[in-house]
């Protein structure tokens, strides 16, 4: 589960700070679905970064799955990131030069499991996606939703117990952009906690509870 | 848990298989590097074994015995001498006296300049001695006093040209001598610095000089690792006979280690050059390492967001540098042996291309793309994830 007690992010602009996040208090148990709501610059991607071990806040505890991450080293982190956490952007961010199979196989590369395992994993999870036609193909051979497909799929190859995703649809028609939702609903059916960031309304229908970040602050829940 | 090697080189290699230009462009520093370095020793070995072969032919196991003219004394040195060396010296092989003048030689149809030897027919066994035809002197012809004489090939070709010369009559000094053999002349670098021999028993060449003093004694040691006592000795029982100073003894020993220490020198410096080129190979390598790493920042910023620890990335780029610079390395030493090959057709040295070099070559500049890789990983493996995720 995430648990985010005052938590507090600043960066140093010129002479003074710029607050990002001030005191964020978040407690989401396991297989939970929140979406984070908030205009551009509330702070809500700072905070993604946060949960997604990317970014270190300047004060407040984060702690997930009871491991409190503000302590631990990179080699930890990044432990954490390979393991526990998948991650889902808006602009995708597949390497353009691996097809879609081998882009889903890289976390598998990083945790040193062997090729013949990687390559029946990372067919799996394409499946899950409904995406075993395209293994073959590169980025730029798919369309956007099939992209962030193979996305989830990359997200979802290690079994993490938390799935961020930042704007998922923000690149998206709403078609498409539907269709994404429903796989994140459906993974999250099956016990994974999600935490989804956006803009739309529609899109954090999606989730069990939603929260409205604004000025680095919760505004309501 | 971490990322296998084999894992961290498939993604170097494919990397450098994408923009083969660059490639070119960045390994070319080592190839012409580590070519030079192949192309510099290989060259300087088979200088070194030219020079080698040279001195081996004079006889490297050989000691020259010469009356020490700058020391006023004018002893001189005896056949008795001869004998008396290898009476007193021990682990002596052969021991050849010798006296030689320069005196005008004649055919029936030219005349030549020579360097006429008088000495015995120990010669064969001190010097190395290759008979183009006919044979050299025997001891009968000393004993006799036979007026036989062998020439050597320069002389041959100056009195007689492509004539037969064995059996025919050359005339020193108003005597007659039958011709017995041509030998093949022993150094071929500088013959034209030399005269053509003309070698004759001492006992007959004592009678028309009417001089039993010897230019040279030759002393060749039974083996190479005595050559040092066997002078040493020599010189300290002559000079004792003669008086302080009397002889001078040389050895080739210390020639070829000056000319080694000559080669060495060259080559070292010629290799300095050939390391600058290296060094702007790993400057290069460096410099694309640095270009590549700033476009890839956000492929960096994915990779670790997707768990790549810093020392993966480091590992990933560190291996895409070695790899150029191995690369390059191995390109460098196919054109080394390449210009090696050439330059040997040219200069006509006998080149023989060893596995060490070309070993330590490949080592050295797989040496230096790590070395040079450093600097640019680390800043790969330094970079922070949401820096490197928000690079455009």
């Amino acid at each position: 589960m995430i648990s985010l007690n005052g938590i507090c992010k600043e960066y140093p602009i010129g002479d003074g700070v710029v607050s990002a996040l001030s005191g964020i208090d978040i407690e989401l148990p396991d297989g939970g679905f929140l979406a984070v709501m908030g205009p551009s610059g509330s702070g809500k991607s700072t905070l993604l970064n946060i949960l997604g071990c990317l970014d270190t806040q300047t004060s407040g505890e984060y702690c997930l799955n009871g491991v409190c991450v503000r302590t631990l080293s990179d080699e930890k982190k990044a432990f954490l990131r390979n393991r526990h956490i998948g991650f889902v952007f808006q602009s995708f961010f597949l390497l353009p030069r691996l097809s879609a199979a081998e882009n889903v196989e890289l976390p598998l590369i990083y945790r040193g499991m062997d090729a013949r395992k990687r390559k029946r994993r990372a067919a799996e999870a394409l499946e899950q996606v409904g995406l075993s036609d395209r293994s073959a193909h590169l980025p730029g051979e798919l369309s956007g939703g099939q992209r962030q497909r193979v996305a989830i799929a990359r997200a979802l190859v290690n079994s993490p117990r938390l799935v961020l995703a930042d704007e998922p649809t923000g690149n998206l028609d709403t078609a498409t952009g539907t269709e994404i939702m429903e796989i994140l609903k459906e993974l999250n059916a099956q016990g994974t906690t999600v935490v989804l960031i956006t803009h739309e309304k529609e899109i954090a229908d999606f989730a069990k509870k939603t929260l409205l970040i604004r000025d680095g602050r919760i505004a309501c829940q | 848990m971490s990322m296998k090697p084999t894992d961290s080189l498939k993604i170097s290699l494919s990397e450098m298989r994408r923009n083969t230009m660059r490639t070119v462009l960045t390994i070319l520093g080592i190839v012409i590097g580590i070519a030079a370095m192949i192309a510099v020793f290989s060259v300087g070995q088979a200088g070194k074994e030219r020079i080698k072969e040279e001195l081996n032919n004079f006889g490297i196991n050989r000691v020259w015995i010469l009356p020490n003219i700058a020391s006023g004394e004018d002893g001189g040195l005896k056949v008795a001498d001869a004998e008396y060396i290898k009476d007193k010296v021990q682990g002596v092989a052969a021991v050849c006296p010798a006296d030689y003048k320069m005196a005008s030689v004649e055919s029936k149809n030219a005349s030549a300049q020579c360097d006429i030897m008088g000495t015995n027919e120990v010669v064969t066994r001190t010097q190395k001695t290759v008979m183009a035809e006919g044979r050299h002197l025997s001891a009968a012809d000393a004993e006799y006093g036979r007026k036989v004489a062998v020439l050597s090939s320069k002389a041959k070709g100056e009195l007689f040209g492509d004539m037969d010369a064995v059996g025919q009559n050359i005339d020193i000094m108003g005597i007659s001598f039958s011709v017995i053999g041509v030998e093949e002349e022993v150094s071929v670098v500088y013959d034209e610095f030399f005269l053509g021999k003309c070698y004759i028993p001492l006992t007959v060449y004592e009678s028309m000089f009417k001089d039993d003093r010897l230019s040279e004694i030759s002393v060749v040691a039974a083996d190479s690792g005595n050559v040092a006592s066997v002078a040493k000795k020599s010189q300290q029982i002559l000079n004792r006979k003669y008086g302080e100073d009397a002889v001078k003894v040389i050895n080739l020993s210390s020639e070829m280690k000056n000319a080694d220490n000559i080669m060495n020198i060259f080559t070292l410096v010629l290799a300095a050059i050939a390391g600058i080129s290296l060094l702007v190979g790993g400057i290069g390598i460096m410099n694309i390492m640095l270009v590549s790493i700033k476009e890839r920042t956000r492929e960096i910023g994915i990779r670790k967001a997707l768990g790549a620890t810093g020392r993966d990335i480091l590992w990933q780029f560190l291996f895409e540098s070695a790899l150029y610079a191995a690369a390059g390395g191995g390109i460098g030493v196919i054109t080394g042996c390449f210009i090696t090959v050439v330059a040997a057709q040219v200069i006509g040295l006998t080149i023989r291309l060893g596995a060490l070099p070309i070993v330590v070559s490949v080592a050295f500049a797989t040496g230096v793309g790590l070395v040079f890789g450093i600097l640019p990983a680390k800043k790969a493996a330094s970079m922070d994830p949401v820096e490197a995720l928000r690079h455009e």
